[in-house]
């Protein structure tokens, strides 16, 4: 077994305070990740989207709420889609040349998948 | 990095590198703790209680990591403004400041076997106790400032003053430190260590870092979603004003 | 360099005439001072030891308390916005206000600490030293104290954050600056060399908070 000698107390003290301070940390960590990802689940839930993501649901209208109607959202997405270019061709000048959209995989996040479907009749660069 | 500097790309790379380095950190860990535990020999002069040197040293050494983490991402922000530096800023600082406290802990565990006390004014646990003051100055600056984009550049213009200060301070405390002769001159492990506590003192300090390296990530992912929540609430709340109106 | 010189008039008269600032510095550095043997006892021995450092430690608490001021009153009634788009660069406003801070509250605190330092016993032949050394390291504390102060405006909180931000960056300036008061007491045998340090601590200060205090201010007035 395992002899540590006469201050075996001090070393299953300094590894326990070790392990339960890297334990908090992970467990924040995940916890506040989960926290978020509940929280944008349910804004999701409540119809309210992401500039970027909320122009596929005008043209496919699968759930809206009362606020998404046509004549507004039809206004959004036009500027939105000026928008979208513009920081498209700012933020990903370098990279998108060389690794572009087929590369990314869209179902890792729900919101890439809706915006890989609207991406491609306007454009092909990928979104922040 | 220009390529990460799109949110999305970066969260959609590290849904994929996270359970590779999560699997990396246990294997590096466990390795390393069997080693540290089980295989390296006592010491002849410490005895069992160099068995706390391949937490300390690790420990130490991430904690300095973690501020230059900081400090690059400091100059990410003020200099390239890259758009996702304030964010491994942010969340690098928690990470390193416990890391920098777990490196405190456990050199005054040490210490106590060694010396008879918990905490002596030497250099290097002086300067660890003050990386640690900068590390909570940086911590609660972001606390204070409610705006992400005003918080982020004073953040960054604080961890570069500090990383500035950080080699003066080093250099003053170990003349201070001289100048007092304390009465037991300490070093860690001994000036040189034998090859066969390399070994688990290295495995360690890879070990801590993969899993600083995971929980930053995972960190920065939650610190992404939080910020579009806040944008997605002030939507919320900009609909319900017009809504009512 | 009239407008520079303009500046640094109108920041001392202002806080010469608000005398409440420096009086209540100088008044803390009292309090602390004093109340200090209350904590160690009234060992003359001991207190005579320990004064340098007492004394050094409570003049940055003292110079930290007061530092919020260099900028605050200007960021109020907007002032600050107007210097930051006048003819003076911006490092430059905060050098001089940094000036100001030391001529109108770290000069007195450096040449208070004698009578405090009966208090404590201090020595008589190390009262040259030490006010030497304060005076030469008040500058990187006032410099120092601009950068605490330009990152942290308007926030709430401020004056501890401010201090918690900047003591850290102190130790060196407070090294020094007792080995040198000390020397005739205690520590090293010639004050020079951390005199030296002290120095250039204070010269290096100078030329670059300004620098990370002006970023800080553009920062906070964006």
């Amino acid at each position: 077994m395992l002899d540590l000698g006469p201050h075996a107390s001090f070393i299953v003290a300094a590894y326990g305070v070790t392990a339960i301070a890297v334990a908090a940390l992970v467990l924040i960590t995940l916890a506040d990740d989960r926290s978020q990802r509940r929280k944008l689940a349910e804004l999701e839930r409540q119809g309210i989207r992401r500039r970027s993501a909320r122009s596929p649901k005008t043209t496919t209208t699968p759930k809206t709420t009362p606020a998404m109607t046509a004549p507004p959202t039809g206004v959004e997405t036009a500027e939105t889609t000026t928008a979208k270019t513009k920081t498209a061709k700012t933020t990903t000048t370098k990279i998108t040349t060389t690794k572009s959209v087929p590369k990314r995989k869209p179902a890792a996040k729900r919101k890439t998948a809706a915006r890989t479907k609207s991406a491609t009749p306007r454009t092909r660069k990928p979104r922040s | 990095m220009i390529g990460l500097a799109n949110p999305t790309r970066f969260l959609s790379l590290v849904d994929r590198v996270v359970p590779w380095l999560t699997a990396l950190t246990m294997i590096l860990l466990g390795l390393g703790l069997y080693l540290a535990l089980f295989v390296a020999p006592p010491d002849y002069q410490q005895g069992e209680t160099v068995r706390i040197m391949f937490i300390h040293v690790p420990a130490a050494w991430l904690a300095m990591f973690g501020y230059t983490v900081i400090a690059v991402a400091a100059l990410g922000t003020l200099i390239w403004r890259h758009p996702l530096a304030d964010v491994a800023a942010k969340t690098a600082a928690p990470i390193g400041a416990t890391f920098t406290f777990v490196a405190l802990v456990t050199g005054s565990l040490w210490g106590k076997p060694m010396w008879g006390t918990y905490w002596v004014w030497d250099a290097r646990l002086t300067s660890m106790l003050i990386l640690l003051l900068l590390y909570l100055g940086l911590i609660a600056l972001w606390q204070s400032i409610e705006e992400p984009g005003r918080a982020g550049r004073t953040a960054a213009i604080l961890a570069l003053v500090g990383a500035i200060n950080i080699p003066i301070i080093k250099f003053s405390v170990d003349w201070w430190n001289t100048l007092h002769q304390p009465a037991s001159v300490f070093r860690a492990g001994g000036s040189t260590i034998d090859a066969s506590l390399l070994t688990p003192l290295f495995v360690m300090a890879a070990g801590f870092t993969a899993l600083f390296m995971l929980l930053h990530l995972l960190a920065m992912r939650a610190e992404i979603l939080r910020r579009r929540v806040r944008a997605l609430q002030q939507t919320q709340v900009e609909r319900a004003t017009l809504a009512e109106a | 360099m009239s407008a520079a010189l303009a500046l640094l008039k109108r920041d001392v008269m202002l806080a010469w005439r608000e005398g409440g600032a420096i009086g209540t510095a100088l008044g803390f550095y009292l309090v602390v001072v004093a109340i200090m043997p209350f904590g160690l006892g009234p060992d003359l021995n001991l207190l005579a030891r320990v004064a340098p450092g007492m004394l050094w430690v409570a003049l940055l608490l003292a110079a930290l308390l007061s530092a919020d001021r260099i900028f605050h009153n200007d960021y109020e009634d907007g002032t600050l916005d107007v210097l930051a788009a006048g003819p003076l660069p911006l490092p430059v406003v905060a050098a001089i206000k940094s000036l100001a801070h030391w001529l109108t509250t770290g000069v007195p605190l450096a040449l208070m600490a004698p009578m405090l330092g009966l208090l404590l016993n201090l020595p008589l032949d190390s009262i040259p030293l030490l006010v030497l050394a304060m005076l030469a390291g008040t500058p990187a504390v006032s410099f120092v104290a601009a950068i605490g102060a330009s990152l942290t405006l308007g926030l709430r909180r401020s004056g501890l954050l401010l201090a918690l931000l900047v003591l850290p960056l102190y130790v060196p300036v407070l090294i020094f600056g007792v080995a040198t008061a000390s020397a005739a007491i205690v520590g090293p045998a010639s004050p020079w060399p951390p005199f030296l340090m002290l120095y250039g601590l204070s010269l290096a200060s100078i030329v670059l908070a300004p620098i990370a205090a002006a970023a800080a201010l553009r920062t906070a007035l964006r």
